[in-house]
């Protein structure tokens, strides 16, 4: 629960499920879209969801039985059709039980009326009536509201479905309402609108509670349900103004205060909460907005706004029956705790003492700091390793949930290099104003890491850089460790040190980035004093120039970086024109892999190299100078240019490198947070084994090339080069990737399909292209919404979906869209504009066929 | 579907042929064995045949068909859960190691086997609202009403079922 993550993040993390599902509306959905676009860690997060939901789909095959199936169910149906044939009912009498509807015959036949049911159709009868009449006399109420659901007045709540007897969707009953469920469900709400998680996150208030199985409950007002006994399934879910207190079989409560939530008490073994056991297994609470809090005697854990708790594990032993009254104010009674004397709290302020420790030592001179909120307290370490913080709760707000937003962190003593910081933890025992607790504080060590790098053919790779990428494999995220990073000999073997030790969930990747150097390539060349601009333009082999601009004429240096496509295929540069404003020496660096051979040739401007040479290439007098880099050895093919993760193989030892950012994990052998006996982190070897990339094909050379995956960020990949080509390595594979390509010249081109990337090196994707166009009309003034959704209808295109905003003077403007029929989706209701592009009347506007319009 | 409410048998056998893959489908995955699945489908399939006329002909056949199998699967589990309670060693052999004993050796990519084998350790009321979802495409409502529960109560099912695959796929990466 990282308090770096945005309340935004949190509720985008909560909605992406549904979104890949396409179950969100177009508002929520719309904000998602906005969202991961401007939020990295969230697009990546929609990623890993997609590639999860794509997998998911495709590990869901239909199944096909054996061929005698079908003989087999119809032999068994004849049979059955032969026993039922012997007695068969009047056509009045079907829909009930079989047996009843015998009975029933049997006594019509002897001439009997048919039985009064039960005492519990009965009831069934009388609660309808009253349920009737309570709807009677709430329905002024109903219409004064203008909304949709039924909203009940206070004192009241609503039944939204039920399959228990006696009650029905609508139904509106009086509290204290007590019921008994016998394997039914049944689905309670406040009635107010809002508060239906995952469809509608609006603060409006209102609170659902569903109960399933059997067993006795009451709802005592709309703030406060009891679970009684028996075997109760409950879940929650609310977007609430006020508080709701659940108070569950054996002493246990969940306090959920103000805010937006949805919680879930699950049985585990098949057994629910509230039987004999009294056991709470498993509670997952999903804060929206608001807190929520469990309380269970001496386990008393509050649940921050915009997180999930997943509760799991609550033993008998950890759990006990809620304090009594008294008990409850002695908690409150300023007092000391955590085994620490002499020491006493103001009522508003909280003070945290402890020692630093790593290894089992002390560890002097550490600066330890309390987090509450924005503010930050800051204690160092005694020479006894003892700390001391004290923070006024007066100054950050008094409140007891102010509390839950403590945070503990600590950093290492100058000069212990080798020790970690400890990143922002929550407290073990929440402190409420007023108590002094006791908390140790250890710092891990840092690890090391050492290993070889081998490339594709076997080969040692020389001078390439290594980083650390730390995965968080419950969420799904993975950033890159800032600092820590090794460079690989001439042995191709690196040592990696100062890693930090992951925490829980947490494990590393490797990134390898190969090898580049600076070569300086002098260039004498002529001048043309007329000229004005400062302009070096290199032509690729015969395609068009790519034009490099000189940032800086006085140092005219021009990097040429990250064209792995260049590079890896077989380039060809030619300093076709140099127009600078001076005449004499000039340095251009190019930046090329290690390992790279680099021939040069004179060129006359004949366009035909006069001669050539290996190394560093010194031309003199005028004209051009043509040169061919011909890509290392190790990196022919086009293989992994870019940074590219990798992953353990644990069976050989050695690493793959994959095409995926999310990649993977050296599992047992990383460095782990140093235990209590002190261990430093261990060391291990490895070796890392370049596989290859995704490459795509695109029919436009010297392209720009924008790849998104999933819903996420669209990111510049790259240049494509003469062939269309590009690789793109850092493609997670298994990822439906959307392409967009934008040529070098004025002209816009739109690739609108998706690819999933599979196997590296298999054959190129291939994208297709086609002129885009724009479109500004005029939009009906009939409309709440100011966004407008397009889909393509047909066409090479067909499903592409954009965004587009109505501006203020009621024109809706979209431009690089691809071509075909397009669907214009506005509140809920949809246009199709054809081929001219006329957007129809008003009155051509209907009904869109789903929510999403899709 | 209304000839086959007046019992008539050609009409019934288009609608095995038509929804046996479905059916079988969803039996598979609740039971992970293709033996009992075809028992279950079975069972489906003479179920509904003689719950026809509790069909209501202005809802879709598949929603009602895929409740009557994911019933009669699940009966087929309740009775083998009671046959193996003696086995419960076998139990304490980590499912992984069942299936495939190279299982999560060197392999760097999440594909369909791993969502599969994930799946097969969910529980049966966390995998069918998932099957039926992904596999065979229903609504959130559809599913609510094939499975028998409310809709908000489905809705909390398969929020923890896509959090728990989540953390069983990881879980496994870490390994």
């Amino acid at each position: 629960m990282s308090p770096a993550r945005s309340r935004e993040c949190r509720k985008c993390d909560s909605l992406l499920v549904a979104y890949c599902d396409r179950e969100l509306d177009g508002r929520l959905r719309d904000w998602v879209d906005e969202h991961v676009v401007a939020c990295k860690r969230c697009g990546i997060e929609l990623s890993c969801i997609e590639l999860e939901t794509l997998r998911l789909r495709e590990a869901l095959v239909p199944m096909e039985p054996p061929v005698e199936f079908t003989d087999a169910v119809m032999d068994r149906v004849r049979d059955a059709l032969a026993h039922e044939s012997v007695v068969e009912p009047p056509r009045s009498l079907r829909g009930r039980s079989f047996t009843s509807r015998v009975l029933d015959q049997v006594r019509e036949d002897l001439g009997e009326a048919p039985p009064v049911r039960s005492h519990r159709a009965r009831g069934i009868a009388v609660a309808l009536a009253a349920a009737v009449i309570l709807v009677a006399f709430s329905l002024p109420y109903f219409l004064s509201k203008k909304v949709e659901a039924p909203v009940a007045p206070r004192g009241w709540v609503v039944v939204e479905s039920s399959n228990a007897g006696g009650l029905h969707a609508g139904d509106a009953v009086s509290l204290p309402y007590s019921g008994e469920l016998d394997r039914g469900h049944i689905v309670l709400s406040s009635g107010e609108p809002g508060g239906v998680a995952g469809s509608e996150l609006e603060p409006a208030g209102g609170w659902r509670i569903d109960l399933e199985g059997r067993g006795r409950f009451t709802i005592v007002s709309r703030d406060h349900i009891v679970l009684e006994d028996g075997e109760l399934e409950a879940s929650s879910e609310a977007t609430t103004a006020e508080r709701l207190a659940v108070d569950l079989p054996g002493g246990h409560a969940l306090d959920l205060q103000p805010g937006s939530y949805l919680v879930s008490v699950e049985e585990v073994e098949g057994r629910s909460i509230g039987l004999a056991t009294q056991r709470l297994d498993r509670i997952t609470v999903r804060v929206f907005q608001g807190a929520a809090g469990l309380r269970s005697g001496g386990v008393d854990v509050a649940i921050a706004s915009g997180s999930l708790a997943l509760l799991e594990g609550l033993s008998p032993i950890a759990i006990h029956p809620l304090p009594s009254r008294e008990a409850l104010a002695r908690l409150n009674e300023p007092e000391v705790r955590g085994g620490t004397e002499n020491v006493t709290s103001r009522r508003d302020e909280i003070v945290v003492r402890g020692i630093v420790r790593a290894r089992g030592e002390a560890v002097p001179g550490a600066r330890v700091a309390i987090h509450a909120g924005e503010r930050e307290v800051t204690s160092v370490s005694g020479d006894d390793g003892s700390y001391e913080v004290r923070i006024a709760m007066a100054e950050a707000g008094s409140s007891a949930t102010t509390s839950n937003d403590l945070w503990l962190s600590a950093v290492a003593p100058a000069g212990r290099g080798d020790l970690a910081a400890m990143p922002f933890r929550s407290f073990r025992d929440r402190p409420a104003p007023g108590e002094t607790v006791y908390e140790e504080v250890r710092l891990a060590s840092l690890g090391e890491r050492r290993g070889r790098l081998i490339g594709a053919d076997g080969a040692a790779l020389v001078g390439a850089r290594v980083r650390a990428l730390r995965i968080d494999g419950f969420v799904g995220t993975a950033r890159m460790l800032d600092g820590v990073e090794a460079i690989s000999d001439e042995n191709g073997a690196f040592v990696m040190d100062r890693l930090p030790p992951e925490s829980a969930g947490e494990s590393t990747a490797y990134v390898v980035e190969p090898a580049s150097v600076s070569m300086p390539l002098h260039v004498e060349y002529g001048i043309d004093e007329t000229a004005e601009s400062s302009q070096l333009s290199i032509r690729v082999s015969d395609g068009d120039p790519v034009e490099l601009p000189v940032q800086n004429p006085a140092t005219r240096i021009v990097w040429i970086l990250k064209r792995p496509q260049g590079v890896a295929a077989d380039l060809v540069a030619r300093v076709e024109r140099i127009d600078l404003p001076a005449a004499g020496r000039s340095t251009v660096q190019v930046r090329l892999l290690t390992g790279t051979t680099l021939h040069w040739w004179e060129d006359e401007g004949t366009g035909a190299p006069r001669s050539a040479h290996e190394g560093e290439p010194r031309a003199t007098g005028k004209g051009a100078v043509a040169l061919l880099a011909a890509p290392p050895r190790a990196w022919a093919g086009g293989n992994a240019l870019a940074a590219t993760a990798a992953k353990v193989d644990s069976s050989q030892h050695a690493l793959r490198v994959d095409t995926g950012l999310v990649a993977s994990v050296f599992g047992r052998d990383a460095p782990r947070p140093s235990s209590s006996r002190g261990e430093r982190g261990k060391s291990a070897e490895l070796d890392l084994r370049v596989v290859g990339g995704s490459e795509l094909v695109v029919p436009a050379e010297a392209a720009r090339i924008y790849v998104r995956v999933g819903g996420g960020v669209a990111w510049f990949a790259g240049w494509t080069d003469l062939d269309g080509r590009i690789l793109v390595s850092d493609l997670p594979r298994g990822s439906a990737v959307q392409v967009l390509a934008v040529s070098g010249t004025q002209d816009l081109f739109v690739g609108g399909g998706r690819y999933v990337i599979d196997e590296p090196k298999s054959a190129p994707h291939r994208i297709g292209l086609a002129a885009t166009r724009s479109i500004a009309a005029h939009v009906p003034p009939v409309f709440g919404s100011r966004l407008a959704r397009l889909t393509i209808l047909d066409g090479a295109f067909e499903g592409f979906e954009a965004s587009a905003r109505i501006g203020d003077e009621g024109v809706l403007r979209s431009s690089e869209l691809p071509p075909g029929r397009l669907r214009i989706e506005v509140d809920g209701r949809a246009v199709v504009v054809g081929a001219d592009g006329a957007l129809p009347g008003a009155d051509a506007w209907d009904a869109a066929s789903s929510g999403n319009g899709r | 579907m209304s000839r086959v409410r007046d019992g008539d048998l050609v009409a019934f056998e288009r609608l095995v042929e038509r929804y046996k893959v479905g059916v079988f489908s969803l039996c598979f995955q609740i039971l992970r064995s293709r033996e009992d699945a075809e028992e279950a489908s079975q069972d489906a399939f003479v179920k509904a045949f003689r719950a026809r006329e509790t069909y209501d002909l202005d809802r879709k056949v598949s929603p009602w068909l895929l409740r009557i199998a994911s019933n009669a699967a699940r009966d087929i589990l309740r009775k083998r859960q009671a046959r193996t309670v003696v086995n419960s060693d076998l139990l304490a052999v980590e499912p992984d190691n069942l299936l495939d004993p190279n299982a999560g050796a060197g392999e760097n990519r999440l594909d369909s086997e791993d969502v599969h084998r994930a799946l097969g350790d969910l529980s049966e009321q966390y995998r069918t609202p998932l099957v039926l979802k992904y596999l065979h495409g229903l609504t959130n409502q559809e599913i609510a009403d094939t499975i028998g529960v409310s809709l908000s109560s489905l809705k909390v099912r398969l929020s923890r079922a896509r959090e728990l695959l989540h953390a069983r796929l990881w879980k496994r990466w870490e390994e």
